[in-house]
């Protein structure tokens, strides 16, 4: 028996109407179940509606048909128990990084947040950069503090846009470590996009494949790789890994290919 | 990795080296420039060049500010002048900075008065300052309302500028993470908008020792703008030059405590300038 599901997309479709062109078809009936305490990843050509997607789960955006279902209650508004990250890491460069990660417990009013901020700083090794504003941080730091962040406030779901596409590629599989040894503490429910299918495999239980625009789900792929997981570079020579990343590129390519 | 990051982090811009020895080159230029040009201004009226009636001279400039130190005139002037401008500056700014924030959240007043804002901004208000005085007399109010109507605007147009130029990752995490309406309004929208908001503080305490000077001119018996058109009227143009002198110097005393505060509020932007 499967645990149940913590997400829930039910024939979700969205049509953008902008007011100067033509209505584009993002997402088609697309369902899809994110278990309780899993990292759900999809991965899809450009333009495929991923994004738009956790838009829904997060209630950012209203889909133009079908629902979103969040511990089986439909998303209706904006939640306030997410956990939201992207490329860009959405610092405020008039906060410290301490009070960057403090920001989601001050409008929460938790009163000790000075000591849950420090102590998170210090699980993304940067205890030494509490006072630094955003402008004294290199780009990997920035996305620390946003990693901080986004656990400081124990988010219910995490919902995560490319959280590292924007780093290069040494702190990229550097923070995807520690995303991993952060994350395994208390296992919270995430919906991951990327571009990246070494990134897909390393973190998910699950690659669900999604197609070319309007995006619909391909293919669903476990990914059977025991936790924790070995340094992704360690990782991504294992046969295992290999194998589901063929299997996963023989599904996107040909979306890749179609969308050239 | 996180030595690394950080001595990147961490490079000064540009270099720093030699910053004292090019502060005191600077210092002394400036001493300089300004004896240079006092001493060229004393001879050509000593010398008989120009008619001292017309331009007075430093030493006679000098002299009638000693008068006016001594018998108190000045102290009293700068003081009526200073209260009216800060009076007028910290109404017209909070008015501004308030509206421009309430427009910000309601883009159907905004699009509704724009054209408006617009004109109004766009006027020469100073213009308006012969019906303020004969609305308001000759009194401070008449003072403050001139320049209110100069600085209100700039606020609002500055503190709008920047309210709806948040950015808009910061508003969607912030809301994510539970931010009420207050919140965003003062956590991310206020902060964000600081730098804005301070540009047009600057230009609004100018122009509201502006507005202020005008209003004197036009019509008063007390402040700097009446110092400065009196002696104009009585051909005193010793007297005219103190009261430029007095204004020079509350000007920049203004700015430069504009400045402090600023770089104190604005410590987190990368480079303030407060030279």
């Amino acid at each position: 028996m499967p645990t149940p599901a913590k997400i829930r997309l039910s024939n979700i479709g969205i049509i953008f109407r902008p007011r100067d062109r033509g209505a584009v078809e993002a997402v088609r009936n697309v369902s899809l179940d994110v278990p309780d305490g899993s990292i759900v990843t999809i991965v899809g050509p450009s333009g495929c509606g991923k994004s738009t997607l956790l838009n829904v789960v997060s209630g950012l955006l209203q889909p133009s048909s079908g629902f979103a279902e969040v511990n089986g209650a439909r998303v209706n508004g904006i939640r306030h128990d997410v956990g939201y990250m992207f490329a860009r890491d959405g610092m405020m460069p008039w906060r410290t990084a301490a009070e960057n990660v403090e920001f989601g417990l001050e409008v929460r009013g938790v009163a000790d947040r000075r000591a849950v901020a420090r102590e998170w700083l210090r699980r993304v090794g940067l205890d030494k950069f509490e006072d630094h504003y955003r402008h004294e941080l290199s780009q990997g730091m920035r996305q620390r503090v946003a990693v901080a962040r986004t656990f400081a406030i124990e988010p219910d779901i995490l919902l995560m846009d490319e959280p590292f596409g924007a780093l290069d590629s040494q702190t990229r599989l550097l923070l995807q470590a520690l995303f991993l040894s952060v994350w395994e503490r208390n296992k919270r429910t995430v919906l991951f996009v990327t571009h990246d299918l070494h990134e897909a495999i390393f973190l998910s239980d699950i690659v669900v494949v999604f197609t070319n625009r309007p995006g619909r789900v391909k293919s669903i792929i476990p990914v059977e790789l025991k936790r924790p997981r070995p340094p992704p570079a360690e990782l991504a020579i294992a046969p295992e890994f290999r194998d589901i990343y063929s299997r996963i590129w023989s599904d996107l390519k040909d979306e890749v290919r179609e969308f050239e | 990795m996180a030595d690394s990051e950080a001595a990147q982090a961490e490079i000064p811009i540009q270099s720093a080296v030699a910053d004292d020895n090019l502060r005191q080159r600077v210092l002394l230029a400036r001493v300089a420039v300004i004896g240079t040009f006092l001493a060229v201004w004393q001879g050509a009226v000593s010398l008989g060049l120009i008619d001292s009636f017309w331009v007075s001279s430093p030493v006679l400039v000098s002299r009638e500010l000693w008068q006016e130190i001594v018998s108190g005139d000045l102290i009293r002037n700068v003081g009526i002048t200073v209260f009216e401008a800060l009076i007028a500056f910290f109404i017209s700014s909070a008015l501004g900075i308030a509206a421009g924030l309430m427009l910000a959240r309601s883009p159907f007043w905004d699009e509704v008065l724009a054209p408006l804002v617009l004109a109004l901004n766009s006027l020469p208000r100073v213009a308006l300052a012969p019906l303020i005085i004969l609305w308001f007399g000759i009194g401070i109010v008449a003072k403050v309302v001139t320049a209110f109507t100069l600085v209100f605007f700039i606020l609002l147009v500055n503190t709008l500028g920047g309210a709806k130029n948040v950015d808009t990752d910061i508003l969607t995490i912030a809301q994510l993470m539970g931010a009420s309406r207050r919140d965003i309004l003062w956590k991310v929208t206020l902060p964000s908008a600081l730098p804005w908001i301070f540009a047009g503080l600057n230009i609004g305490l100018t122009y509201a020792l502006l507005g202020v000077i005008v209003a004197e001119i036009l019509a008063s018996n007390q402040g700097i703008g009446y110092v400065i058109s009196s002696g104009a009227a009585n051909f005193n143009t010793a007297a005219v030059f103190a009261g430029l002198v007095t204004l020079a110097v509350v000007a920049w005393l203004f700015s430069a405590v504009m400045r402090k505060v600023e770089a104190r509020l604005l410590r987190w932007k990368p480079a303030v300038n407060s030279a």
